[in-house]
């Protein structure tokens, strides 16, 4: 079995973290995951509502990172531009799930012959349960706003739209989450 | 339950990520980071196998380098190569054999090519470690000389010598005349006593003994000085104002020279206003320079120039020798012949560097040039004064020019 080795390198500055990664160190690559994976990994779970996909999740976030690391214009953003990639791999996957849960729904209604719905057990699991079902375009900026409590600007970054959007989709998504409530 | 207690319940949520899922998934991403490393290192030949656009890009460029490939090839069976030429043309010339009857290209080892036009003969007289002396007996001959070259170049016809320094220059030659056109870089060209340089775009035109004597039947009286050697610009020939004697413009003349800043060779040169010397069986340079002084008094240019040229050439080993340079610039500027005063004071320089007038000559030559309007030469000709007198007289006007 291979060694599994987390440099223990100490890199505070994100920009020689950059300018590492850059040239190929992979100490510094090491770093940057030991440094950043928790938060990515929080970001992704937030998103998800799930566990399922979070290894993925991380896992093509820094692969994209190390591979992009030379198109990083502002190094000092290095957390930032991590997080926006770690957004837009959970779109992915968050479609991927969605495709998945429909198609588990249909077979579940030909069997039973009604509405299937997840068994939620108490209230964290009914909120994932009931943020899951939003769509991902409200639900992102929605979750990166109310539940990591990011500002407008940090949150549209992300999600990369204008802070205006990020607003219309936070009240779209609220509106969603009620009117589904309200639904069960 | 409502919005703010549903993101609460969220947030309260613990991560489930630990040291040995962190850990685990570092190895994939190490493993992935290898992996696409390894793929890049070849991704220049497996990237278009999916891609029919890179397909039609790679045979385009394929098609392209083989034509061009087969144009290489035709033209190198096809068309005689310069070594060949080299050899065969300069054994032909050597031996005095027919010439090429059409243009040829020899190289001459280390220095450039010379494109010899049909009928045109180079001889190889001597060479060295550091010279090549090569005689032109006859024809056109284009010179291109490599900047970087490793040995200099003389071309030698008849009795004159013409030392190459720049990069490219024509040499024409017939049984009468030569004509030597610079068309980048400057020459040396040393022609009986005389010596001066050629710059881009300047052209020296000279006759031969027989031509010349043939002229003066011709002409009935015609000034040997002038007929002998007739240095001339291709951009600066005034035809019209040939033989024409102007008014009488002194104030006009003086006015012009404290514009430009000039000094006048006259009030600089005591020997100009001296008495001739007792001895009237050939004119001597005083009294040459003092007829000069005259018939630019007179606004007579075209005669104090013949008046120069001929003083040039009786006493070419005087000591005024240098004044009368200067003074041909002056002539030269009056006549509104700007390069040819800048030719004149740039000879002034070349035999007297440490004159009197070397200030005023320098300075001389950045006017000229900016009347001809050579700015980039003129701002250069600024730059040398700048340097070399940085208290001059001339120096603020020439800081000005510089800029």
């Amino acid at each position: 079995m291979q060694q599994v080795h987390v440099n223990t390198l100490s890199i505070d500055s994100d920009y020689e973290l950059v300018s590492r990664i850059r040239l190929g160190d992979d100490d510094a690559v090491s770093a940057m995951y030991r440094k950043y994976a928790r938060y990515i990994a929080a970001i992704a779970y937030r998103l998800m509502g799930n566990d399922a996909d979070l290894d993925d999740i991380v896992q093509d976030t820094f692969v994209t990172a190390v591979k992009c690391i030379g198109s990083v214009r502002d190094a000092t953003v290095l957390k930032t531009w991590l997080a926006t990639i770690a957004v837009r791999s959970t779109s992915r996957y968050a479609a991927a799930r969605r495709r998945q849960l429909r198609f588990v729904e249909k077979k579940m209604f030909e069997v039973h012959g009604q509405d299937f719905a997840a068994p939620t057990h108490g209230d964290r699991m009914e909120a994932h349960s009931l943020i899951g079902q939003i769509p991902y375009k409200y639900r992102a900026p929605w979750i990166l706003c109310k539940v990591l409590e990011m500002n407008l600007e940090e949150t549209s970054k992300l999600c990369d739209c204008s802070v205006a959007t990020s607003k219309r989709r936070i009240a779209r998504a609220e509106k969603l989450i009620r009117r589904i409530r309200d639904e069960h | 339950m409502n919005t703010d207690k549903i993101a609460e319940l969220i947030r309260q949520d613990p991560v489930p990520w630990h040291d040995l899922r962190e850990r685990r998934v570092f190895t994939d991403i190490q493993l992935q980071i290898t992996k696409s490393r390894t793929q890049s290192k070849t991704m220049v030949l497996q990237t278009p196998l999916g891609n029919p656009l890179h397909y039609k890009v790679i045979l385009t460029a394929a098609a392209t380098l083989l034509v061009g490939l087969g144009v290489f090839i035709g033209a190198q069976l096809f068309a005689p190569s310069p070594e060949s030429l080299t050899s065969d043309d300069t054994a032909r010339n050597v031996d005095g054999a027919p010439v090429a009857d059409f243009d040829s290209t020899l190289e001459i080892n280390g220095v450039g090519n010379a494109v010899l036009s049909p009928g045109a003969r180079l001889m190889l007289q001597s060479e060295n470690a550091n010279e090549i002396h090569m005689s032109q007996t006859i024809g056109r001959i284009h010179y291109a000389i490599l900047p970087q070259r490793n040995r200099t170049l003389f071309v030698h016809i008849r009795q004159i010598e013409v030392r190459v320094i720049g990069t490219a220059f024509d040499i024409d030659m017939n049984n009468n005349a030569v004509v030597i056109s610079v068309s980048k870089g400057v020459v040396s060209v040393v022609d009986g006593k005389k010596q001066f340089f050629l710059g881009a775009r300047e052209r020296y035109q000279t006759q031969f003994e027989t031509l010349q004597h043939k002229k003066s039947e011709t002409e009935m009286a015609p000034s040997p000085a002038h007929t002998a050697t007739d240095i001339e610009y291709q951009k600066n020939i005034n035809t019209k104002n040939k033989g024409k004697p102007k008014k009488i413009q002194p104030q006009k003349d003086e006015k012009k020279s404290r514009a430009t800043g000039l000094t006048d060779a006259r009030s600089q040169e005591p020997a100009m206003n001296e008495t001739p010397d007792s001895d009237t069986s050939a004119p001597q340079i005083e009294d040459i320079l003092k007829n000069v002084d005259l018939a630019r008094r007179h606004g007579n240019f075209a005669h104090a120039k013949e008046l120069l040229l001929q003083a040039i050439q009786t006493y070419p080993d005087d000591a005024k020798i240098p004044v009368c340079y200067f003074t041909l610039g002056n002539v030269a500027y009056s006549s509104g012949r700007y390069l040819d005063a800048a030719r004149s004071y740039r000879q002034y320089l070349l035999v007297a560097p440490d004159g009197n007038l070397s200030e005023d000559a320098l300075a001389a030559i950045a006017d000229s040039l900016t009347q001809a309007g050579q700015i980039r030469s003129a701002a250069d000709a600024a730059q040398r004064y700048i340097e070399t007198y940085p208290n001059g007289i001339h120096a603020q006007r020439m800081k000005a020019l510089a800029q």
